[in-house]
């Protein structure tokens, strides 16, 4: 029986990382050594896996796995059951694929860190979490890792907490996130709550059986989608994220976090194509986000900002996708899309930890013209920057035609929205990709004023093999990975691709002559001042910054009304009886009190009487 | 017999350290309640197995029986309790109270444990209130006592006092309450009691009924508003004080209505769980931007308890089977949770001589990494995160409230789901506040420098925090063995009361 195997893959793939998490962790401070060497050889055996699972998994169908349940909870029943069917065994495998990348290459970049250890043992974990949600079959199962994931990026990017900034992006990325995430809880419980279940199976086929759309509850979860993937109005946080080290970026950008929210707009699907509305919020947000992202990307002045910018667009391009495709496609273009970006943006953030090896930063100013002349890093990183534009035959190519066939063949208006904004986008990125290639291979650097302590030394020796290895597998399959989509089924129209194409093209030849002009950076072309606003996201921080200001000034006057009013009732009675004590207290004590007295007196009359008339 | 093993050893052994061992040095001392402890944990271990039931006459012209029993319920608060009188015990280990002999330390908490634990065993409602009012006199003495000894002593009278008074005055509530119940009734066994379900008494008797017995329970829980005497308790109490305070007292008020309200006037709280809701909610954002800027990290604790408690009685008032799951599940992640920050804060508070946060020597990560990983992991717990044992209880009585019983408010419970749900949120906010001026260092008031020597936790004092450590995780992987056990119980309870009449 392969399903059960496949269960069996499954449980595994989501148990290695999980132990290797607890062991790593267990072992980081006693036995740093042993304990990067298990996160590195786990996560090559979770890749494994991985392989394993794909190979195994039904063509057709779902294979149901056991995790730690079922749980039944009063009303509520909640399996905690995996499910897992070929198009999620393919995210599994890219996922598992770049967690190995990255533990791989951390092997080199963190070894001087003190805190290398810890920091390898959270990827595992952050893994672990990732694909939780990516083979969960039970939406409070999703919700767990969904969580996970957002600690473990809290700890990657703030791993150098000695760091104000990066304390602050660390607090700012988890915060953000968590508040969107009130919306994914509520979505979750509103789902569950009409089939009393949590199981992924038992609600598809009570929708799937003429019961209204839960438009509300997937609008809910929309919320928390767009704060992991960093739609707008939760465009902010992705950019601050860079502070932490090159491959918690790697990790949060390629494979993970960013892209949990297309995950799990995939795996809902069934629901979502039944909600227009749904869909049409999520259009409208992706379309939004993806133009406004990669203008922002054009001119920026930090490689790792511009990635990250990069990646919003293309991660709003992913659920643009699935807001846009038609129900009988399955989203099977924004799977295809993430799987795609997997490979090329974690092949361009662990370039561009090589290069900020090289020139002490990530900032252009240090990079410009680092790049040649290290061997497999330039073209590695020309092919990733190709893919990101999507030139032929790469594997964003092949990717991004799908995007823009699943919006050509949408009817819905939502999908007419995702058309033209990924037709501008693709121009945009191309404009952007061309102009970091440009720079990083023309031109001379600055020298960094300060060395940076945090930056590790270039590659040498054996670490080099191991990092060039790293780069040089993803540059290979961000060229040739295409096919895989296409032995998959995915295919190619001919005239879709000739227009996206020419339009990625036109992107290329116009940053390119921009580049001619003195200076040699095409973004110079642009106004000063718009380049210094597109470096803050023209200010948005400051409107989360205001608005937790609102929030703090809120919780000054709840501590006030606690004091002044809550305790004031109890403070008052409390008051009240010392008061009422004290009068008591006060009549009682010292002189005789009348009582007293009129005791006295009547005991003397009755004696007197007594013996008067005794006598 | 395992009841006598778990209840009469914390008892023994308080009385012994009370009134005869009280000049013994402290190490003798820690050593009896130690074993006191661990005779009582092995006795909670074979109750929950066996789920013996004891019940003879006790004062046959009043109708008082001498009745005790373990159910489902019960059983995750007696090991609760049990396993953290031991954790208490060893991790005030070395520590020399201030302000009265170890004995008197000792003593007090092993007769809190035994009043606890009698209250979750009784099952009778004169019982049930001797031992409820049992516990008050030791905690009172541990915290106007053995305080914090840089708070001037009229702080810590006025905490004393204050938390004293306020259950006292619970108390009475609670009292007239139980006579009024018994008197209708004509019993005062519990379990007659919730057979019955009330079906003797009038709407009007119920609903007062309830109000009283639930207005008792409150203050104990504490429910918003009659909070205020929790934080002065905790920022003054001893660590052990704050940890039996926090994972314990505040269990019994939760645990009161489940055993002495719910069941016993279903009708009558049926009508008031809408209001109870919402005081659970308004506490739960209350709370929650109260730690926002609360300086004193035990008071900060100390109000996140009350958010937490928030969400217990959110689950109560749901009136489903899966809310009152997820207030017992509730009730245990909240006593492991604030036991741990309480020990960790505690120690923090004790070795810098302030509990203030926004004055840290220096990143706790860096200072002592151990206690940093405490810290981390219980306020990780503390904002609900998955995987960790915060996580059930929060987010299933959110789902409880959201699919509220059919007697209640629906669309109410659904705008308290959602405000419970921002609440969750806030918990994050001040969860990430501390750790990163306590844990990352913002506060620091020096980088890196040596001035106050590094001394991390390690020994005994070590395996406690681990062991606790390892409790949040387990409790928040393997969730099902603590709801299986309450499971059959909560169902015979709740339908119990919605067959015998609780429906009008």
């Amino acid at each position: 029986m392969t399903s059960s195997t496949a269960s069996t893959f499954a449980q595994l793939l989501v148990a290695v990382p999980v132990l290797a998490a607890v062991v790593s962790l267990i072992l980081a401070r006693s036995a740093p050594g042993a304990s990067r060497a298990v996160s590195a050889v786990t996560a090559v055996l979770g890749f494994l896996v991985s392989v394993g699972l794909l190979v195994n998994v039904p063509a057709e169908g779902f294979a149901a796995a056991t995790t730690v349940g079922p749980l039944q909870v009063g009303e509520l029943k909640v399996p905690l059951e995996l499910l897992v069917d070929r198009p999620f065994a393919v995210v599994a495998l890219a996922v598992a694929f770049v967690v190995a990348c990255i533990q791989l290459y951390s092997v080199w970049y963190m070894a001087t860190d003190p805190r290398g250890a810890v920091f390898q043992a959270i990827v595992s974990m952050f893994g672990a979490a990732m694909l939780l949600v990516v083979l969960s079959g039970d939406l409070l199962l999703t919700l767990i890792g969904w969580e996970v994931m957002g600690w473990g990026s809290y700890l990657l990017i703030g791993h150098h907490t000695f760091r104000r900034s990066a304390r602050r992006a660390a607090m700012k990325a988890f915060l953000l996130t968590r508040f969107a995430d009130i919306g994914f809880v509520l979505g979750i419980v509103a789902l569950a709550a009409q089939t009393g279940t949590t199981r992924l199976a038992v609600i598809f086929e009570h929708f799937g059986e003429g019961a209204a759309a839960p438009t509300a509850a997937l609008v809910l979860m929309l919320i928390g989608i767009a704060g992991k993937s960093g739609l707008i109005p939760f465009h902010d946080w992705l950019p601050d994220a860079m502070e932490g080290p090159t491959p918690a970026s790697a990790l949060i950008h390629g494979a993970t976090m960013v892209a949990a929210g297309t995950v799990v707009v995939g795996r809902l699907f069934p629901l979502y194509a039944e909600s227009t509305d749904a869909r049409l919020v999520l259009a409208v947000l992706a379309a939004a986000t993806t133009v406004y992202t990669a203008v922002m990307a054009f001119t920026q002045n930090d490689v790792k900002k511009l990635l990250a910018y990069s990646t919003m667009s293309q991660v709003a391009l992913m659920l643009g996708a699935l807001a846009a495709a038609p129900a009988e496609e399955h989203g099977a273009a924004g799977l295809d899309h993430l799987v795609s970006h997997a490979v090329f943006k974690a092949l361009l953030f662990l370039g561009a930890g090589w290069l900020a090896a090289i020139g002490g930063g990530t900032a252009f100013a240090l990079l410009r013209g680092r790049m040649k002349g290290w061997g497999v890093l330039p073209v590695s990183f020309g092919l990733g920057l190709a893919a990101l534009a999507g030139i032929p035959p790469t594997i964003g190519f092949v990717s991004k035609d799908g995007v823009v066939a699943a919006a050509r063949e949408g009817t819905t208006t939502g999908a007419h929205i995702v058309l033209y904004a990924t037709y501008l986008t693709v121009f945009l990125t191309a404009m952007y990709a061309t102009r970091a290639y440009l720079v990083l291979v023309s031109g001379d650097p600055e020298e960094p004023d300060h060395h940076d302590d945090s930056h590790t030394p270039p590659p040498t020796g054996s670490s080099y093999t191991l990092v060039a290895g790293v780069i040089g597998t993803l540059g290979l399959l961000s060229l040739v990975g295409g096919a895989a989509f296409l032995v998959q089924g995915a295919h190619i129209d001919p005239t879709v691709a000739a227009v996206s194409v020419g339009i990625a093209l036109l992107g290329v030849l116009v940053s390119w002559a921009l580049s001619r002009r003195p200076g040699g950076d095409p973004a110079t072309v642009l106004s000063e001042s718009w380049a210094r606003a597109t470096q803050v996201n023209l200010g948005t921080d400051r409107v989360y910054a205001g608005f937790a200001a609102g929030v703090v000034a809120l919780a000054r006057v709840v501590v006030r009304l606690d004091n002044a009013v809550v305790d004031a009732l109890p403070r008052g009675l409390a008051s009240g009886a010392t008061a009422t004590g004290g009068a008591a207290d006060r009549a009682h004590r010292g002189v005789p009190s009348t009582g007293l007295l009129a005791v006295l007196s009547g005991g003397l009359i009755v004696l007197v009487l007594g013996v008067a008339l005794w006598r | 017999m395992a009841l006598s093993l778990l209840l009469v050893p914390p008892l023994i052994g308080g009385v012994l350290l009370l009134l005869v061992l009280r000049g013994t040095p402290a190490r003798l001392c820690g050593a009896v309640a130690a074993l006191a402890a661990a005779l009582s944990l092995v006795g909670a271990v074979l109750v929950s197995t066996g789920r013996p039931r004891i019940d003879t006459a006790w004062v046959p012209s009043l109708g008082l029986r001498w009745s005790f029993a373990v159910d489902g319920i019960a059983i995750p608060l007696i090991l609760l309790t049990a396993a953290l009188t031991l954790l208490v015990v060893l991790h005030s280990r070395g520590v020399e109270p201030p302000g009265g002999t170890p004995a008197t330390f000792y003593g007090a908490i092993l007769l809190t444990s035994f009043g606890a634990l009698a209250t979750f065993t009784v099952r009778d409602a004169i019982g049930f209130y001797i031992a409820f009012e049992l516990v008050l006199v030791p905690m009172w003495v541990l915290i106007g006592r053995f305080g914090d000894e840089h708070a001037p002593a009229a702080v810590r009278t006025d905490a004393a006092n204050r938390f004293l008074l306020f259950t006292v005055t619970g108390s009475a509530f609670l009292l007239v309450g139980l006579i009024l119940l018994v008197t209708l009734t004509g019993t005062s066994n519990l379990d007659q009691l919730a057979a019955a379900a009330g079906s003797s008494l009038s709407h009007g008797q119920q609903v007062l009924l309830a109000v009283l017995l639930v207005a008792g329970m409150a203050i104990k829980v504490p429910l918003w508003p009659v909070h205020t005497w929790l934080p002065p308790a905790h920022s003054t109490a001893p660590t052990a004080g704050s940890v039996l305070l926090a994972a314990i007292l505040l269990k019994m008020g939760t645990y009161g209505l489940v055993r002495v309200a719910i069941p016993v006037v279903p009708d009558g709280f049926a009508t008031i769980a809408p209001y109870l809701a919402v005081l659970a909610v308004v506490g739960i954002i209350w709370a929650g931007l109260a730690c926002l800027v609360e300086r004193d990290l035990k008071r900060l604790v100390a109000y996140s308890s009350v958010a937490h408690m928030g969400f217990v009685v959110l689950g109560l008032s749901s009136g489903t089977q899966t809310g009152m799951q997820a207030a017992l599940f509730g009730n245990i992640a909240h006593g492991v949770v604030s036991g741990l920050l309480f020990m960790v804060v505690g120690r923090l508070k004790s070795q810098w001589h302030t509990a203030d946060l926004e004055s840290v020597p220096r990143a706790l990560r860096e200072l002592s990494p151990r206690y940093g990983f405490a810290l981390v992991v219980g306020f990780a717990a503390a904002l609900g995160l998955p995987g960790l044992i915060g996580f059930w209880g929060e987010v299933l009585s959110v789902y409880s409230a959201w699919t509220a019983a059919a007697s209640r408010p629906s669309g109410l419970f659904q705008v308290c789901a959602v405000v419970a749900a921002i609440g969750m949120a806030l918990a994050a906010g001040y969860s990430l506040r501390v750790l990163r001026q306590v844990w990352a260092g913002e506060a620091a008031s020096t980088e890196g420098s040596a001035a106050d020597p590094a001394r991390d936790v390690s020994g005994v004092e070590w395996a406690v925090v681990a062991a606790m450590v390892a409790a949040i995780v387990l409790g928040g992987l393997l969730p099902a063995p603590v709801l299986a056990t309450t499971g059959d119980d909560v169902a015979r309870l709740l339908t119990a009361s919605s067959t015998a009449g609780g429906m009008p």
